[in-house]
């Protein structure tokens, strides 16, 4: 009994999940709803402003196994992005 | 449906069995969002960033169409050329272009970039004269800006960071760092020898910053750019609301 209730609780899981995937994404990307207050501070998150800590030496790859049996179109490989070089040099800006 | 969509359903799924009023939506945003309102990247797993693989790269109209424009790597000052992915279609990846007109799209063989992500995003407020830099929905830092004029305004939309210029002055103009961004001017073709291309840099005139004061480009403090220089990559989405 236990198992059938997972079982179609997981199946109505899914169709809600797809039927709201649109406007969800487009929802959040939207940000908070006040643009110029910052969300509420919480005691797990350090203050707006505050020093981060370095990026490790070697980030964490997060590359997805190969299926096995899925002709599945080659994909690369998507890892954490990094901060990049400054080049010195004499920028052009519209300043 | 493209992987990037699929992957930013999966917190809304957890949101909708628990209380979808508790999660709530912004309620379709207010017109000064709109600009920015279609961003199918900025979802809390983060945009992709494609860095092209060789010394150029084949943008097409549309998935196996024509040569529409090649761009070289690196690019113009120095940089891996890096693209914004919009959407992800397996072999064929739509991309921001750095090209005019601002927010032009095209499409690129997913086998010529080695992609990326960041959970980081800049969003510029003209109205409020303000960035925030956020990490998913956290943000990280905020702080005053300078925009432009009202003859050289700063064009609203949605942008990335194309290379991180280190002016070889850092009390000139441009402050201590300058990250180039993938839009232009629209009102100057050119500038001071340049393609009147906009950035977010520092400045030598904090005083000005909270006011429009540019030709264009965000100003932000020397400390707010070298934060950023340490702590964004380049490809890291950029949005300037509507003023």
């Amino acid at each position: 009994m236990r198992l059938k209730t997972l079982i179609i609780g997981g199946f109505a899981a899914l169709a809600l999940g797809g039927g709201l995937a649109g406007t969800a994404t487009a929802s959040f990307a939207d940000g908070p709803a006040t643009p110029s207050a910052s969300p509420a501070p919480s005691k797990s998150r350090p203050p707006v402003n505050a020093p981060l800590p370095a990026p490790s030496a070697s980030p964490r790859e997060r590359c997805p196994k190969p299926r096995a049996g899925k002709n599945a179109p080659p994909r690369n490989c998507v890892s954490p992005a990094r901060p990049a070089p400054a080049l010195p040099g004499h920028p052009t800006y519209t300043g | 449906m493209p992987s990037t969509r699929a992957r930013a359903a999966v917190p809304w799924l957890g949101c909708a069995l628990l209380a979808t009023a508790a999660c709530g939506t912004s309620g379709g945003g207010t017109p000064h969002r709109a600009a920015a309102a279609d961003r199918p990247t900025a979802a809390p797993a983060g945009a992709e960033i494609a860095t092209v693989r060789g010394t150029s790269v084949v943008i097409r109209r549309e998935p196996g169409g024509a040569t529409w424009r090649t761009l070289s790597s690196p690019n113009d000052y120095g940089a891996p050329r890096v693209l914004l992915v919009d959407a992800d279609r397996g072999d064929w990846l739509k991309v921001y272009l750095p090209l005019r007109p601002n927010g032009s799209t095209g499409w690129v063989r997913a086998s010529d970039v080695t992609l990326t992500r960041t959970t980081r995003r800049v969003e510029i407020d003209p109205r409020a004269f303000r960035f925030t830099v956020y990490d998913g929905d956290r943000v990280l830092r905020t702080g005053k800006v300078a925009t432009g004029t009202g003859g050289t305004p700063t064009p609203a939309g949605r942008f990335f960071f194309t290379e991180l210029v280190r002016p070889a002055d850092p009390r000139g103009a441009y402050g201590a760092y300058a990250f180039g961004l993938s839009g232009y001017s629209p009102t100057l073709s050119s500038f001071g020898g340049g393609p009147g291309q906009i950035a977010v840099h520092g400045t030598n005139a904090p005083g000005r910053l909270g006011s429009r004061a540019s030709h264009g480009c965000i100003r932000v403090g020397n400390p707010d750019i070298t934060w950023m220089a340490r702590n964004l990559t380049l490809g890291t989405p950029v949005d300037v609301l509507s003023s």
